[in-house]
């Protein structure tokens, strides 16, 4: 009786061993997804050259030259924004 | 018992030492890619150099008609150089303007700078499977000379895929 | 004739040096990744990229005229020794190249396609001041 209580008390720790070295795995393998994605975010994007219109959009810097081109001539405009907004689809 | 415990500690050490090195390798080893803010910061150049306050420039046009000769000295006359740090075989930059009528029609001129060869780059990189190319930024603006009223499209690209990405 | 106090003193004169020889090896180990990490994040190669690009974007997206102060004081530590005699040279330009130096064996240089000729002026305590003119 007692031989096999010791059995199972052995089996027992061996899975224990194993268990914790797969959730080590899987926990390194977390942190170097993570290390990966982090790599990633040294792409430096995002141009913060903009101009406040005073609206509630930002407009940059290009897009200040049509602004100013609409006070020297107005016209069409909605032709105007369809074309520049195409680039934007 | 205890020396199973000891190969088996050395093991969990070992794996856990090259996970870190091997994290440290990939983040520390990408350089940073500031192409993109470098491509805008190109087509912001040429857009100011075209046009400033919502006129286009007087230079680019000649009695009347766009100035076919405007673009012989476009980059010295704009400031721009496609010099760069390494022997690239080919130039690392491109940009191409074109100039519509205000009916849409395409004005026939257009002013193009740099290596052809990095449109293609633009193309892949819409299936998103060579992101790392080249960076494309196209930005399009309105403008006015003499009463008319013109739409300008440029499309500026900027390859120095190897001093940007890994 | 065992004493109860001997079974005692021999317990632990066994288990004490097993005991801490594995936790001060773990502790190596650790203090060795951990400075393993240190000094890559604090390898003068990234910092020297960083103010290479920096720079020369900042060239590309200023006017002609217009001043720009840098405060690199984080460059001037990665070799302290080398920056006490060579901080004025550590920020260079050739044609329409920027190479940043702060180390001996160093150096990271980065085009610009501005037309313009940056000056630069640096201060032992690592501020730059850069003046953007006409090219």
């Amino acid at each position: 009786m007692s031989i096999k209580n010791n059995k199972r008390g052995q089996v027992a720790d061996t899975i224990t061993w194993i268990v914790a070295t797969i959730i080590l795995i899987v926990v390194l393998m977390v942190f170097v997804f993570i290390a990966n994605l982090l790599a990633k975010t040294k792409k430096i994007g995002g141009l913060t050259d903009s101009l406040d219109s005073g609206g509630e959009k930002e407009a940059d810097r290009v897009e200040v030259k049509t602004i100013l081109a609409y006070r020297l001539n107005g016209l069409n405009k909605f032709t105007i924004n369809n074309w520049i907004n195409e680039s934007e689809t | 018992m205890d020396k199973l415990i000891s190969i088996y500690w050395f093991a969990i050490l070992t794996i856990v030492a090259v996970a870190v090195v091997y994290m440290v390798a990939v983040f520390y080893s990408q350089p940073y890619d500031v192409r993109e803010v470098e491509v805008n910061l190109l087509v912001n150049k040429v857009a100011d150099c075209l046009s400033r306050g919502g006129e286009l420039s007087s230079d680019l046009f000649y009695e009347g008609n766009f100035n076919v000769g405007y673009k012989d000295n476009f980059l010295e006359t704009c400031g721009i150089t496609f010099n760069t740090e390494r022997d690239w075989i080919e130039l690392q930059y491109y940009f191409l303007v074109e100039f519509f009528n205000i009916d849409l029609s395409d004005t026939g001129f257009f002013l193009e700078e740099g290596s052809l060869n990095l449109i293609s780059s633009c193309d892949i990189q819409d299936e998103g499977k060579y992101e790392r190319l080249a960076e494309c930024v196209e930005k399009r603006f309105y403008a006015v000379s003499d009463g008319k009223q013109y739409l300008i499209k440029i499309l500026g690209i900027v390859r120095k895929t190897e001093k940007n990405v890994n | 004739m065992i004493r109860r106090g001997d079974l005692i003193r021999k317990k632990r004169g066994e288990i004490l040096p097993e005991t801490i020889l594995f936790i001060i090896l773990n502790l190596a180990f650790i203090t060795i990744l951990i400075l393993f990490v240190a000094k890559q994040s604090g390898e003068g190669i990234l910092i020297e990229q960083s103010y290479a690009k920096q720079i020369s974007l900042l060239i590309d997206a200023v006017e002609p005229n217009t001043e720009v102060f840098i405060d690199m004081t984080d460059a001037s530590e990665i070799d302290s020794v080398w920056w006490e005699d060579n901080y004025d040279s550590s920020i260079t330009v050739d044609g329409n190249i920027i190479t940043a130096k702060f180390r001996e064996k160093g150096g990271y240089s980065y085009s610009f396609f501005n037309k313009v000729v940056p000056v630069f002026d640096i201060t032992s305590e690592g501020e730059l001041r850069m003046v953007v003119r006409n090219g």
